[in-house]
């Protein structure tokens, strides 16, 4: 599992090359009780190891009490190891080690295996494969002995388990024996044996065993710091499945992390240090992708048994990423070919999805996934219609489907294309036959093939990706109308070098050409004044845009002391926006400072560019003479260890955005420019994250932001005036609190998370007056944004219990969101004339019930 | 998935707001200007087919400024309700089109034209119209309030130069109403229009008529003539369907910009919509507002044009007093009284 985990990871940038290997390791103190009544026992460790190989921290995550835990913890700090490299280069790295004592067998990673038996005529009597109830993986490192009939007190381990679980035994052949495999955490699969005769094929054994504890957390290596990022999160598989109010929906867990800000019932809007969501960029496999989650707070795009890992930028990221100017959201898909077969299914109220993977032969191996709401079948048996009711019916339907084949070429090439897309629609009808219907048709979505070819060219790194996608979008309702679809391709080569020992180089080109085709059948009130609703004008209009968007860049990561990284950048990119070119340089720069195995400080600086909004560049609707928006962006933090387990992450940020678009009715060469370059924005705080690393039976961790985000969006009307004031931002969120903790009690799992944070801005509304000739009321509104809401606090609880056979497990879970039932408002109802409000209440006590099962 | 039941949740939760229809307090429900509109000669404002740059538009102005005919005497006949009978004050103040410079671009010149109708308050310089205090007759719960109005020469001029898009599309000027009484203030507005002649024979907008209401128990029924004299009666909880008798819809003629070139033109509008507004004394109207003009969100609109009135079912009086308010898109509108017997 652990040599497992730690391909998976050298799969991801930076790569680890080689890990580490012990290379001494004095022998555990036996403890004398222990000893002298016969015990044995196992010690999961979990040992920090620094660039040189030593050993600077030694938790006990998983004790065994007697003594064990003291002796295992001794030794272990005493081991010397070859330290392990990343990216060609020593590195520090976190492991986990498991030391058994047996009363009568040495520590198996104590001493080398005892020497084999004199070698009277031998031959293969039994091979085998041990795997995992319930999950059949296989169970590598496990003791084989076989005993013979009559002569149990000799006890020698006969074989050990390889990484796929298998083994053979060679002995005398023929009589009778007794099998017997032990691991440090399965329980023993013991088997009598009719022993062959010589000459005839050994015996086949198949051993299926369960864990001893139940289930546990999957052993994470944390990923040492890449140094190319000031601030970067990264989310472990166990932890992307498994929180509390996510419905086991991994990039649900990305709102729970510093830096995002909380969005109202749910909804799957990513807004990071108080930008709006389409300054950051999200990207799948390093291609960018339209939306990542379904409508009205659906789940994500992608199903969870695909993602490998997601890294979250709040901000400061790489030259590797563009076209953003706030955070970046990174999801990582699995890359290995799969070389056997699983499956898993969930179904719930709402929707079903289930998944498939296998080797495909040749080296191929395929993975399959899909998923389809039936939400529009149940939803209509909740709300009445009756005629003359204005009440609307929303009924979502969404569909998502992922299929990826991969081969490894070679010792370190792999090849991969992965297909994946989604659909949502929206259907919302009201029905009264006095006055028609309402039928909303609406449909978004996109479909993206990425392939991706890892290989090597002479001494460089080569991650070459090209990608085609297809986006689209239709809404109709009575006499409007919509529709756009994009041809998208796009290309990223990734280039990289070990320069020297304390010097590598990375290059690489991140393009995209849009085709875009726009259509749109609106019923527009004239140009003129009139007063109250008037016949409209049906306008048919359409556009076809090519926009192409090529960044060049380059990064080292320069150490220029073995504490001490830095890591320049710097990114061109050229935009050109239907008839307009535009250039950006931008220069970023990281610098790390590791002043101990445990210590790292930080800090960050670095510019980034973004196009505007299409619509905002139009020729008609908009300004095509519109700048980039661009920021500047500051940041400097520390990483501090506590325990082994117990990490410390706090930054300090400041980011100001600049040539934001706002809307103008200034006279510019005789035309109204209805957009400037003008707003300007900015953002502030803290984040800390104090987090329990995954262990076998718990993680958990505490986020809290505070942070302020301000913008100016208007000009005053006379250039002469002073510049109009700061005001927050529609989601600008002081304070936000957020504890997420789970644990596992054998069979059961219990999570819990808790939030509080700040109400999100208001404008008050201090008075309201009639308009006799529209018959309305028009609300008096107070200075933008100047009150807010009142302070969101939810508490949500999971419990997940896990039935394990042979070949599968079965998962039932109760996942209740908002378990005291806080009456949260998350926004405020007026009456006709601004008299009366309602706080509209978020969501009450929601206990939802879901089935997993898997194989 | 799961998130989207918030969805449902939130179909469910409509505070219980008082219903607009349904008359409790002080209200103003219409503001009826005899005439509505004001033709004016601009010149060749009238013609023009580009917005010239704002300077050279400033000398325009001050050219129709000064060529302004004498404004005219304006009737002015709020529909202000008390239920409570209760002595109001008011106040009568007129102004231009105001500034009121936004984040979102409204009135702060010549963009999207229908986006520069002020909706703001008058300033404390607005020309001062009438005040006073006005009670409703004995068992009425409508105030009897009329004034007259004429805009003085210096308030046109300040509107035309504040407003450089008035002259070409349309100068309103604003009456703004404010009554109150104890801790209740409404402040209500209603617009004058004084428009360019655009067509020798052209004339001004008049106020529309509400020739009758037929109505209906069901929607099967056929529609019967409502007879104000002797209206029908429905029980505690009953329903009347109200369909209003529609008249000849005007045509008439305005000034249009071109969204994509900016260019104006003179453009023949077919015929204007048509609104009615529903208030009543006891019990409501569903929808309050009806239009001559089916939404555009709307597939196969049935053409019907009614309001359902729903009886109380507790308290009931004797009668319901019902007041139907006509709108045409031009700031015209008429109001028609009636009742409806409840016992």
């Amino acid at each position: 599992m652990l040599l497992h985990l730690l391909l998976l990871l050298a799969t991801a940038a930076p790569q680890l090359t080689k890990p580490p290997r012990l290379v001494e390791q004095p022998e555990p103190v036996y403890p004398a009780e222990a000893l002298a009544v016969g015990l044995s026992a196992d010690v999961t460790l979990q040992i920090d190891i620094d660039a040189k190989g030593l050993v600077t921290a030694v938790v006990v995550t998983r004790p065994a009490g007697n003594g064990f835990d003291e002796a295992a913890q001794e030794a272990a700090r005493a081991m010397r190891f070859e330290p392990a490299e990343i990216d060609g280069k020593p590195g520090a790295i976190r492991i986990e080690y498991v030391m058994h004592f047996r009363p009568n067998v040495r520590p198996v990673e104590a001493t080398p295996p005892p020497p084999p038996p004199p070698p009277p005529a031998k031959a293969v009597l039994v091979r085998g494969r041990l795997r995992e109830k319930g999950t059949r993986d296989p169970i590598a490192a496990a003791d084989v002995t076989l005993v013979r009939a009559g002569d149990e007190a000799a006890v020698p381990v006969a074989a050990t388990t390889d990484d796929e679980g298998t083994f053979s035994v060679e002995g005398e052949p023929g009589g009778h024996g007794k099998l017997v495999v032990t691991s440090a955490d399965h329980e023993i699969c013991v088997r009598e044996l009719d022993l062959p005769a010589a000459g005839v094929p050994p015996i086949e054994v198949q051993c299926t065993v369960a864990r001893r504890d139940g289930p546990r957390y999957e052993t994470v290596v944390r990923k040492p710091s890449e140094g190319a990022d000031a601030t970067q999160h990264t989310v472990s598989r166990t932890e992307m499945t498994t929180v509390p109010g996510t419905f086991g929906d991994p990039l649900r867990v990305i709102q729970t992390l510093p830096g995002v800000a909380r969005m109202p019932y749910g909804l799957g809007l990513l807004v990071i240090r108080g930008s709006s969501p389409q300054d950051s960029g999200v990207y799948v496999d390093g291609h960018r992708v339209p939306i990542l989650y379904h409508f009205l707070g659906g789940p994500s795009v992608l199903t969870p048994d695909l993602i490998d890992r997601i890294d979250f930028y709040p901000g400061g990221f790489g030259v590797r990423y563009g076209r953003a100017t706030a955070g970046v959201v990174d999801v990582a898909t699995r890359s290995e070919a799969p070389t056997r077969v699983h499956g898993a299914a969930d179904v719930d109220f709402l929707d079903s999805s289930a998944m498939l993977e296998g080797p495909l032969g040749g080296g191929f191996g395929g993975q399959i996934a899909a998923r389809r709401s039936y939400i529009d079948l149940l939803l209509p048996l909740f709300i009445p219609r009756s005629e003359g009711s204005s009440t609307a019916l929303v009924s979502p339907i969404y569909w998502d489907y992922q299929a990826r084949v991969a081969r490894p070429i070679g010792n370190s090439g792999r090849l991969s294309l992965f297909a994946f897309g989604s659909e949502d629609s929206l259907k919302v009808s009201t029905s009264d036959p006095e006055r028609g219907n309402i039928d909303l048709g609406t449909r978004i979505g996109f479909h993206r093939v990425i392939g991706t070819y890892l290989t090597a060219i002479g001494p460089w790194t080569s991650r070459f990706s090209p990608s085609w996608g297809h986006d689209q979008f239709v809404f109709t309702s009575g006499e409007i109308g919509g529709r756009g679809s994009a041809h998208v391709l796009g290309l990223r080569e990734e280039l990289g070098r070990q320069v020297l020992p304390s010097l590598k180089l990375a290059a690489g080109i991140d393009s995209e050409l849009r085709f875009d085709e726009f259509a749109f059948d609106l019923s527009l009130p004239p140009e003129r004044r009139t007063y109250g609703r008037t016949e409209r004008v049906p306008t048919h209009i359409e556009r076809s845009q090519r926009n192409m968007s090529s960044g060049f860049y380059a990064e080292a990561l320069w150490d220029l002391r073995p504490d001490l990284r830095i890591v320049p950048g710097l990114r061109l990119d050229w935009f050109h926006l239907g008839t307009e070119d535009r250039v950006s340089l931008d220069p970023r720069v990281v610098i790390r400072w590791a002043r101990t195995p445990t210590q790292a400080f930080k800090v960050g600086t670095g510019i980034f560019h973004q196009a505007p909004q299409p619509q905002q560049m139009d020729a008609e609707f908009g300004n095509p003479k519109l700048s980039l928006l661009w920021a500047d962006q500051y940041h400097a933090g520390i990483e501090q260890g506590i325990t082994g387990a117990l990490s410390l992450d706090a930054t300090v940020y400041f980011s100001r955005r600049h040539a934001l678009p706002i809307a103008s009715a200034r006279e510019v060469d005789g035309r109204i420019e209805r957009y400037a370059s003008a707003g300007r924005g900015r953002s502030y705080g803290l984040e800390l994250r104090l987090k329990h690393a995954v262990s076998d039976k718990f993680y958990g961790w505490i986020s809290y932001t505070l942070a302020r985000s301000e913008v100016v969006l208007s000009r005053p009307v006379d250039p002469d005036d002073p510049p109009r004031p700061y005001r927050p931002t529609d989601f600008d969120q002081t304070h936000n609190f957020i504890l997420v903790a789970s644990r596992r009690l054998g069979a059961w799992e219990l999570g819990t998370r808790f939030r509080v944070v700040s109400g999100i801005p208001e404008t008050p509304i201090v008075g309201a007056t009639y308009d006799a000739d529209y018959d309305r009321y028009d609300p008096i509104l107070g200075p933008r944004n100047s009150e807010r809401r009142q302070t969101f606090h939810q508490l949500d609880l999971r419990v997940e219990r896990t039935f394990i056979f042979d070949a599968w497990r079965f998962s039932i879970y109760l996942d209740v969101q908002n378990v005291y039932n806080a009456e949260n408002p998350e926004a405020t109802l007026d009456d006709y004339r601004y008299r009366q409000s309602a706080p509209l209440r978020g969501l009450p006590i929601l206990p939802v019930l879901g089935l997993k099962g898997r194989f | 998935m799961r998130p989207l039941i918030p969805v449902a949740f939130l179909l469910a939760c409509t505070p219980d707001f008082e219903d607009p229809s349904t008359i409790k307090d002080l209200r103003v429900l219409a503001i009826v200007a005899d005439p509505p509109e004001v033709l004016v000669d601009v010149g060749d404002l009238a013609t023009i087919e580009t917005v010239p740059p704002l300077a050279e538009l400033a000398a325009k102005l001050l050219e129709v400024a000064a060529n302004l005919p004498d404004p005219p005497t304006i009737m002015v006949r709020p529909l202000v309700v008390d239920p409570l009978g209760r002595s109001i004050h008011y106040r009568v103040v007129a102004c231009g089109n105001q500034s009121t410079t936004t984040e979102r671009g409204r009135n702060m010149g010549p963009g999207n034209v229908r986006d520069t109708i002020s909706r703001s308050v008058c300033p404390s310089s607005a020309q001062f119209v009438d005040e006073g205090d006005v009670v409703a007759a004995a068992g009425e719960a409508e105030l009897p309030l009329a004034f007259a109005f004429t805009p003085t020469r210096e308030l046109l001029v300040r509107a035309v130069m504040a407003d450089p898009l008035g002259p070409i599309f349309g100068l309103p000027i604003t009456i703004e109403l404010t009554v109150s009484v104890d801790a209740e203030t409404v402040v209500a507005r209603k617009r004058v229009l004084f428009v360019p002649r655009l067509e020798p024979d052209q004339m001004p907008n008049r106020n529309p008529t509400l020739p009758g209401l037929t109505f209906r128990r069901q929607r099967e029924d056929q529609h019967a003539p409502f007879d104000p004299k002797d209206p029908p009666l429905v029980e505690p909880g009953g329903k009347l369907l109200l369909t209003p008798e529609i008249e000849t819809l005007e045509s008439y003629v305005a000034r249009v910009t071109d969204r994509a070139t900016g260019r104006l033109s003179t453009e023949r509008v077919g015929k204007e919509t048509l609104r009615y507004s529903f208030f009543t004394t006891s019990g409501k109207f569903s929808p309050r507002q009806i239009s001559t003009l089916p939404s555009p969100l709307r597939s196969a609109p049935t053409g019907s044009l009614t309001s359902d009135y729903r009886a109380p079912t507790l308290e009931v009086p004797d009668r319901a007093n019902v007041w139907v308010v006509s709108h045409d898109e031009r700031g015209g509108s008429a109001v028609n009284r009636l009742w409806i017997r409840l016992r």
